[in-house]
């Protein structure tokens, strides 16, 4: 059974393409690439342009991303003063978040090693906790319901969005802030994910390519607002589209590889279609996880098959982590806010660096160039059939794969 | 650090206002008479002032000697009273 659409209102992002939504679409549209030296960084992201030298002191820079995205987002959905326009204790947040402020964290081990407890910092804790950007976000925009953050990996965004969407349809919120942020190019996480074997010696995001050799680690936050349809329409505000469904499985198969046949990856994206009311048939674009692993982009693949049957060969796939590399928690709230753009501008932006499908990889991954998506409504379609409709993947280390149809 | 001499009330005032300073608050406004919430100074502020007297002055500063600190005279004067 389906359940009521989420409606969205606004949209923020900060990305290492630049800060801003429609610079996050508009440069991935033209095949521009943010990554530099083996890494996605936020290079152009100043904190003191969103926030006081304060607020800056007191946030590491995954909340500081939030923030910025945030304030992007509100001031698109009208908040007036970007303050909530119902009864605060009706409007909550939900994010994702895979690790929080490891960078303090880390420092702060050296000092208690090198000049005892007394030395180490009193905000330590409020300032790394993987919860810190819903309270900040709280703080600067005067919402008052339930707010938390969501970890499991790289899904942690594309389930937070879910959770939104589900606390919208049970009434326990007006409107809620959804996305989610990451910022742990750090030295040291960047060596872990090495070791693991996820990233790419290369230093080059090839999604689908058969020269690809692992994923780009990256920095970056997505935001939206969501609310209840009729609550936005009353209230006038813009809809931009809709978070209409959302699945989620777990592969209970490895800790950090997917399981290859993709099968339970496609019951997510089935989940997620069901629950909006779709049929496979009836998707547009997909917004593929696209890692450039070995191991994501085979299972994807075989996903998308399963789920979408023959309808996969017949529609745009393409990878957004090919431009900003993969922000982790972060990852599944920016590629939400590019699903939504690539929806509204009609344009399917590429996937960069696909020179060389691998073998048995045989969708249309976009490659290189953008490609026009059909217009809704112009087939003879019935009724509510003139949107256009978008599955968004997110499969994390742990087997989470989290869902989204977003249409507009 | 070590602590080889009592502090001076002058040194420890100077210290406690560069660190409001340092922590965000206006130096603009930093009168005896400016209440904390004006210079946004909260419990959290305030331990970690505490913090950096104990290191560099050595004072053993109990953070909850500041819960009816009102404004910025208030705290300097509970500070400066850990001075012998």
């Amino acid at each position: 059974m389906s359940g009521a659409a989420a409606a969205i209102t606004g949209v923020g992002a900060v990305t290492p393409l630049g800060i801003g939504a429609d610079t996050l679409y508009e440069r991935w549209r033209d095949g521009v690439c943010g990554l530099e030296d083996g890494v996605g960084r936020c290079g152009q992201f100043d904190p003191l342009s969103f926030m006081s030298r304060k607020e800056a002191r007191r946030t590491e820079r995954f909340a500081q991303f939030g923030l910025a995205a945030c304030e992007e987002a509100v001031m698109q959905a009208g908040w007036p003063d970007g303050r909530p326009p119902y009864e605060p204790e009706r409007v909550g947040c939900v994010l994702g978040v895979s690790f929080g402020g490891t960078q303090v964290l880390f420092d702060q081990y050296q000092t208690l090693q090198r000049d005892g407890p007394e030395a180490v910092w009193p905000l330590t804790v409020p300032v790394s906790m993987p919860n810190a950007t819903p309270a900040v976000l709280a703080m600067a925009h005067g919402f008052r319901g339930e707010a938390k953050s969501i970890a499991s990996a790289c899904s942690s965004s594309a389930q937070a969005i879910g959770d939104g969407v589900r606390m919208l349809r049970e009434d326990v919120a007006d409107a809620v802030i959804v996305g989610g942020t990451e910022a742990c190019l750090t030295p040291f996480l960047i060596a872990a994910f090495k070791m693991a074997g996820a990233l790419s010696p290369s230093g080059v995001c090839r999604p689908f390519d058969r020269r690809r050799d692992g994923f780009i680690m990256a920095e970056g936050a997505g935001i939206l607002i969501l609310e209840q349809e009729e609550k936005a329409r009353a209230r006038g505000g813009e809809i931009l589209g809709y978070v209409s469904g959302y699945g989620s499985t777990t592969d209970g198969h490895h800790l950090t590889a997917p399981a290859a046949d993709g099968m339970v990856c496609a019951c997510a994206i089935l989940g997620a279609l069901a629950d909006a009311g779709r049929k496979p048939e009836e998707v547009d674009y997909v917004n593929a996880h696209g890692t450039s692993t070995d191991a994501n982009d085979r299972a994807e693949t075989n996903a998308l098959k399963l789920a979408l049957g023959q309808h996969a060969h017949c529609i745009p796939v393409s990878s957004t982590k090919s431009v900003v590399g993969h922000s982790i928690g972060g990852a599944g709230a920016v590629e939400a806010v590019a699903t939504l753009l690539t929806l509204r501008h009609g344009v399917v932006p590429p996937t960069v660096g696909l020179q060389d499908p691998d073998e048995g990889l045989d969708l249309d991954y976009v490659p290189n160039s953008a490609v026009s998506l059909a217009r809704r409504g112009e087939d003879g379609r019935a009724d509510g059939a003139n949107r256009r409709v978008a599955v968004s993947n997110s499969f994390a280390f742990g087997g989470h794969n989290a869902v989204l149809v977003i249409e507009a | 650090m070590e602590i080889t001499s009592s502090p001076t009330i002058e040194a420890v005032g100077v210290r406690i206002v560069e660190a409001l300073v340092e922590f965000g608050a206006d130096p603009d406004m930093m009168q005896s008479e400016t209440t904390l919430e004006q210079l946004e100074i909260d419990s959290l502020d305030l331990f970690e002032l505490a913090q950096i007297l104990h290191q560099e002055f050595g004072l053993e500063i109990n953070p909850e000697d500041f819960q009816d600190a009102l404004t910025l005279g208030d705290a300097q004067r509970i500070l400066l009273g850990y001075i012998k």
